[in-house]
């Protein structure tokens, strides 16, 4: 642990860690420090000089937010020279902001208009000039009108910080302005939309497109959840209207992994307006799709059921919740074919390993990973990791293909992973000698890993699933094993339900069963080979197009539950919309389908999902030939993940 | 050249390159110093070179033609020294290529028409009438009151010979510096010479170079500061062009002292010629083994590389030059912390001004205490300005610290332009003043000039005459600062604009009662408030100007009149009782706002764009230029942050 130093504030004694800045040390005892510029976890560049207090000693006040604290400093937070101060920057910045204020949705969140208030400024006492002006560059996404843009720099940090270097500063003098070179459009110069820089504009000067006419943002509804797109599974801010969703953010909530979203977390609700949702069952007969009714078609279902041979399939993108409902409707019909997708590319013991917080990694080794941004392969852990380095932690990557991280890595080690995890693993126990570290050869740059594991105090390994056990075999017990795996809630389905007792997975979607009912959109795009197939899922597309019954299903802020994230960490969803007329949960439709089959469900309680996130075995040490061989190929793997990419893309042109 | 492996050998090979040179002295070969700095490059040197070089192969007379770095007298450019004899010529063209070899190099005669001579009647008359021309630079009243340490060196040394240096000394301060002192003892000398930063502020370098050395972390850095951007400076330019191994020494002494292990040149972009020259002596000095591992055999490791700048005047900030080195945007940052505890991709750094670097080999060599000689009690030694203005003799000049300003105007100077009267002097540049007429006995050392509202700043001075509108001054030092704001705090993005703005209303004549304090109030809101040196000190020259001339800026405002008649305000009016009718005023008007009546010539005041071509152009001088506008001043008014209302509106 870093050193504490003691402090005055405002008369409030103050105790942080060495290093902290002002502002941060003021919030620790509620004393609120002006700031626009100023952004969480980048080091104050003291632009805005709002944040300006008086120490004792010094002659001239100083910006909080670039002063880190000192033993004894005696800082005052507000006094009349600050106010004046706060004031005169203040009213030079309303000076050439647009006073347009009736007709803004950023009016109640903005901080503009705060910091306004608060000192009391109604209109500039400066004549108003209209600087810089409306950016166009058509795109579903994002809105930049430079004319509100107050030049904090945030968005061109948290650009810059996590890698993708599309927004930057350009001009000088009055005539300064954010943009991208000879005014391209933000699409040419590589933006993946993932709308970082929206998200922390304090103003108006960038906005989400989809919630643009609907109303100011102080009246939305906010309500917790996560995305369920890919294996990152983020926490998310859901915000509805009138019990529309207009807007989705990354929540901020400082002890969660990520304030980042990608395009698709972010925009994914509004990108999949234009897709069939589906609000009644649909029956294929003799090749043609026809819409049904419940009845209808869970009595087919119900006759398929009583047939026997049938199989049940949990996807990753349903919450723990209706896993172990799921559980529960297959123990009461005797359904002894149960098993859920992630077992298609994790083994169950990957899957179950214990949870870890790559927030307090120090060292980050990349085991066969490759998340980028700009691919939509992994693009919150792509940020999360250039985050954590950026702060101060070390990067190794092994890899048989060069990474788009390898050039943040301490040490990047290009052969078979497998291999290199053996070497690096016997390197790791033992002293190396001062004289190798110095070698190019791959034993040395081997080495050099090693040693940089041995002086690691929180090292975490992060694999692809199907090097979980080489992971393993190499570290022991030094620091968790996290893999990655490809759906939201891979590692809830594979707690929360039993182990398979008849077929898997493969076998299932490969012909085991009759009649097959998936939970959920099975992400994997797969020819199922089944006799009868039923999918529920929100969405008519994918593995619903070869199915016999397609049911409808909620979406994500539609329901409240849990999922074990990709740290295994529980993570919670609140309902924000209500289920559309025709939508049936999965818990309605188990009991519905239940009872026809003469069932009775008891459903399990609410804390049984606690106690199975639980149930966490400690990695073993194995012999590799035992070890899992994943169903998909890596290839068929990524190319999951990028099926939204298209999405993206297409929403683009 | 033979790389030099200990101390001795460097001794041996400058006590060698004397005893040639001497030989070669006493021989029947002369030599021509041709001025190659960039203001005579300009006026055809290169050529003059050239010509001179070929009409001395024709002529078959053994002569050394050699480029020099600036002499200094730009204004009389091009300029030859000739040796042994040491003629001053100014003013050469390539046509006296034949006649200064067939004279001065075959024979030791002058060419006498192109030694210097007092270009107006008067001075002329006074100086030069009784006395003849002046033959010898020590002649010269430009050079007469000056003291050029640092200079004085330009007018011996070919920049791209290091043998020039070596002979004048070179290296030797170094080589003293590794032999026979310690880091500390090092600082502890520049600290005793009171050497004060020239980049403006004047931070005494000792103390600088003390807090990178103590600073924690490895490897330690020293940046020069050659990103000269104030408007009419050129000091540095013509070291860096002039000298460049003179600053490299500065540099491995300083890196010497302080521990560093690099050193980074700033040098903007608009100077090729310095970057050129610079990089020709680091290669001459890694050659020799003056730079790079194990210098001279001591162990000492110290490795300089030139970094070129992009145009921006703020990276003469030094954060901002620091991020524009690590080729981040160049935005200032807060200080503290200071560069020399976190600077260069965090490392301690010493960042110092090419004028300071280049003093340190002097007092090295020569010992605090001849350095501190020279100067005030708090200002020790010389400082380098470029002068420039309604001064009869612009140029470079370098003198000690304490001189009156009265003297450089007058004496080195030669006065002002067409004898017109003295109105001010800028001083310091966008972040200096503007110091008046009756004030100029002021000494000119560091204190002293803060005391009237100016600051020594890099070295810019100009003069200004009865024909300058202080107000105009002001704005375009804020148009300036306007211009170059990096735009990154809001107090000299906006303050600076809303003061161009207001300034710019004032000189059109649509000024406001109260505009003048509005100006003081934002000016010194800007002071408390912005966040770096540039935006902290733009408000001076307005801030001054208005201490001074507060009368230029009400006549400005209330009788829209310009009394420079520099500002397109005012009434033109033609006298039609003195007019003699000639018609010139009507065939010159741009506007074609002269109308012939039957009285004779009239303005119409719809249409005058008040160019005062008319007003030069009359034989007679007969029209008159009368306050006002025509136009009622503006009675509605929102000022600043409380409304004042014009009296009786």
């Amino acid at each position: 642990m870093e050193p504490n130093v003691k402090l005055t504030i405002d008369g409030y004694a103050v105790t942080v860690p060495v290093g902290t800045n002002l502002l941060e040390a003021a919030q620790t005892v509620g004393v609120e420090i002006p700031h626009l510029c100023y952004l969480k976890s980048f080091l104050g560049i003291g632009a805005c000089r709002i944040c300006l207090v008086e120490i004792a000693g010094f002659r001239a006040p100083v910006t909080a937010c670039t002063t880190l604290v000192q033993a004894d400093m005696l800082v005052i937070t507000d006094s009349a020279r600050l106010r004046a101060d706060r004031k005169f920057v203040l009213d030079l910045i309303l000076s050439v902001h647009p006073p347009r204020c009736g007709q803004c949705e950023k009016v109640g969140v903005c901080q503009l208009i705060k910091y306004a208030s608060k000192y009391r400024i109604g209109k500039s006492t400066f004549e108003y000039t209209e600087i810089g002006q409306a950016v166009t560059d058509p795109n579903p996404f994002i809105r930049r009108d430079m004319r509100y843009c107050i030049l904090c720099g945030k968005c061109v940090r948290i650009c810059q910080g996590q890698g993708t270097n599309v927004l930057a500063f350009l001009g000088r003098g009055i005539k300064l302005g954010v943009g991208t070179p000879a005014a391209s459009s933000l699409k040419d110069n590589g933006c993946t939309f993932c709308g970082s820089c929206v998200e922390v504009c304090p103003v108006s000067a960038l906005a989400e497109v989809p919630k643009l006419g609907k109303g100011r943002e102080i009246k939305y509804t906010k309500t917790a959840s996560v995305c369920m797109q890919c294996g990152n599974a983020c926490p998310t801010q859901v915000a509805t209207y009138e019990d529309e969703l207009v807007k989705v953010n990354a929540l901020d909530n400082a002890d969660q992994t990520t304030g980042y979203l990608c395009a698709v977390g972010r925009f994914g609700f509004y990108l999949r307006q234009g897709e069939k949702r589906l609000t009644t069952p649909l029956k294929k007969s003799s090749g043609i799709w026809q819409e049904t009714d419940w009845t209808e078609a869970l009595t087919i279902i119900s006759q398929r059921f009583k047939k026997g041979n049938s199989g049940l399939i949990a996807t990753g993108t349903i919450l723990n919740q209706e896993v172990l409902d799921l559980a529960t409707f297959a123990q009461a019909t005797q359904i002894s074919n149960l098993a859920g997708t992630p077992a298609l590319y994790a083994s169950n013991e990957a899957l179950r390993a214990p949870a870890a917080q790559l927030e307090q990694a120090d060292l980050i080794i990349l085991v066969g990973l490759n998340p980028s941004q700009q691919q939509r392969v992994f693009p919150a852990l792509d940020a999360v990791i250039k985050s954590r380095v950026r702060q101060g932690a070390k990067l190794v990557v092994l890899n048989d293909v060069a990474t788009g991280l390898g050039a943040l890595a301490e040490v990047e080690i290009l052969d078979e992973p497998v291999m290199l995890l053996e070497a690096f693993g016997r390197c790791a126990g033992m002293s190396i000698p001062q004289d190798v570290l110095g070698a190019t050869t791959q034993a040395a740059i081997i080495a050099k890993a090693a040693k940089l594991y041995q002086a690691a105090q929180n090292p975490v390994l992060l694999c692809e699933p199907a090097y979980y056990q080489a992971c393993v075999n190499a570290i022991g017990n030094k620091g968790p094993v996290l893999v990655m795996p490809y759906e939201a809630n891979a590692k809830g389905v594979a707690l929360m339900l039993p182990a398979p007792e008849q077929l898997n997975c493969r076998e299932l979607l490969n012909g085991g069963v009759d009649t097959l009912y998936i939970a959920g959109e099975m992400l994997a795009g797969k020819n199922v080979q089944t006799d009868f197939l039923i999918v529920q899922q929100p969405y008519f597309n994918g593995v619903a197009l070869q199915a016999d019954i397609v049911l409808p299903a909620p979406l994500p802020w539609e329901k409240t539950g849990t999922v074990v994230d990709w740290q295994g960490q529980l993570k919670n969803l609140q309902q924000a919309c209500p289920v559309p007329p025709g939508v049936k949960t999965y818990r309605q439709v188990f009991s519905e389908l239940g009872q026809m089959l003469g069932c009775r469900l008891e459903w399990t309680a609410e804390d049984a999902v606690i106690a199975a996130a639980q149930l966490r075995p400690e990695p073993v040490v194995r012999e590799l030939s035992t070890a899992f061989t994943p169903a998909l190929s890596l290839v068929e793997r990524v190319k999951l993940l990028k099926e939204l990419n298209g999405l993206v893309a297409r929403s683009l042109e | 050249m033979a790389k030099l492996n200990s101390i001795d050998e460097l001794k041996n090979l400058s006590n060698a390159l004397a005893g040639e040179q001497a030989q070669q002295s006493g021989s029947e070969k002369r030599s021509l110093w041709v001025c190659c700095g960039t203001a005579c490059r300009a006026g055809g040197s290169l050529e003059v070179a050239a010509e001179l070089e070929e009409a001395a192969e024709k002529s078959g007379v053994p002569t050394e033609v050699v480029s020099t770095g600036c002499l200094g007298m730009c204004q009389k450019g091009p300029l030859i020294k000739t040796m042994p004899e040491g003629y001053l010529y100014q003013k050469v063209k390539t046509k006296h290529a034949d006649k200064i070899i067939n004279y001065t190099a075959k024979a030791g005669l002058p060419v006498r028409e192109l030694f210097y001579r007092a270009d107006d009647l008067e001075s002329y008359y006074r100086d030069d009438i009784f006395s003849g021309p002046k033959e010898k630079i020590a002649d010269l009243p430009f050079y007469k009151k000056q003291q050029r340490i640092i200079l004085e060196a330009n007018e011996r040394i070919a920049p791209g010979n290091v043998h020039h240096y070596l002979v004048q000394a070179g290296y030797a301060a170094l080589a003293k510096a590794l032999a026979t002192m310690t880091p500390p003892a090092v600082i502890t000398e520049v600290t005793k010479s009171g050497l004060r930063g020239r980049g403006g502020a004047g931070f005494p370098a000792g103390l600088k170079w003390q807090a990178t050395r103590q600073a924690e972390g490895e490897p330690k850095i020293v940046v020069a500061n050659g990103d000269e951007g104030d408007p009419g400076a050129f000091m540095d330019r013509s070291i860096m062009e002039g000298n460049p191994h003179s600053l490299l020494e500065g540099m491995l002494i300083a890196g010497y002292a302080t521990g560093a292990r690099y050193g980074f040149i700033y040098v903007r972009h608009e100077y090729p010629l310095a970057m050129q020259n610079i990089n020709t002596a680091i290669v001459q000095a890694c050659e020799l083994g003056l730079m790079g591992t194990n210098i001279l055999g001591t162990g000492f490791d110290f490795d300089i590389w030139i970094r070129e700048g992009a145009g921006a005047f703020v990276c003469g900030e030094e954060t901002a030059l620091l991020a524009s080195i690590e080729g981040q945007r160049g935005f200032p940052n807060p200080k503290p912390p200071f560069p020399a505890e976190r600077g260069l991709w965090s490392l301690p750094t010493c960042i110092n001004n090419i004028e300071t670097l280049v003093n340190i080999p002097h007092i090295i060599r020569s010992g605090a205490d001849k350095f501190s000689a020279v100067g005030t009690e708090k200002s020790k030694g010389t400082k380098v300005f470029a002068l420039a203005g309604k001064i009869k003799n612009t140029g470079l000049i370098e003198v000690p610290m304490g001189i009156s300003l009265r003297e450089i105007i007058y004496d080195i100077g030669g006065g002002i332009k067409n004898n017109k009267k003295l109105k001010a002097v800028q001083i310091g540049g966008p972040s200096g003043g503007c110091i008046p007429a009756d004030l100029i006995d002021i000494k000119i050392d560091f204190d002293s000039l803060g005391t009237v509202g100016a600051i020594m700043g890099s070295g810019g001075i100009i003069v200004l005459d009865e024909d300058d509108c202080m107000v105009s001054i002001a704005k375009y030092f804020m148009d300036f600062i306007q211009e170059e704001s990096c735009g990154k705090c809001p107090p000299c993005r906006v303050g600076s604009y809303h003061m161009a703005a207001i300034l710019t209303r004032i000189t059109e004549g649509a000024g406001l009662v109260g505009d003048v304090e509005k100006l003081e109030a934002l000016a010194h809101k800007m002071q408390e408030s912005a966040l770096c040196g540039l935006g902290k000190t733009a408000p001076n020259p307005v801030l001054s100007t208005i201490r001074y001339f507060r009368e230029e800026y009400q006549e400005h405002i209330n009788q829209q009149y310009c009394r420079a008649l520099s500002c397109r305000i005012s009434t033109y009016l033609i006298d039609t009782q003195k007019c003699f009718v000639c018609g010139l005023c009507k065939k010159v008007c741009p506007a074609d706002a002269v109308i012939e009546t039957s009285d004779g010539f009239e303005i119409d005041q719809d249409k005058c764009i008040k160019c005062k071509v008319c007003y030069n152009v009359c034989p007679i001088k007969i029209i008159t230029v009368e306050p006002g506008n025509g136009v009622e001043p503006s009675s509605q008014i929102t000022i600043g942050t409380k409304g004042v209302l014009r009296d009786g509106a």
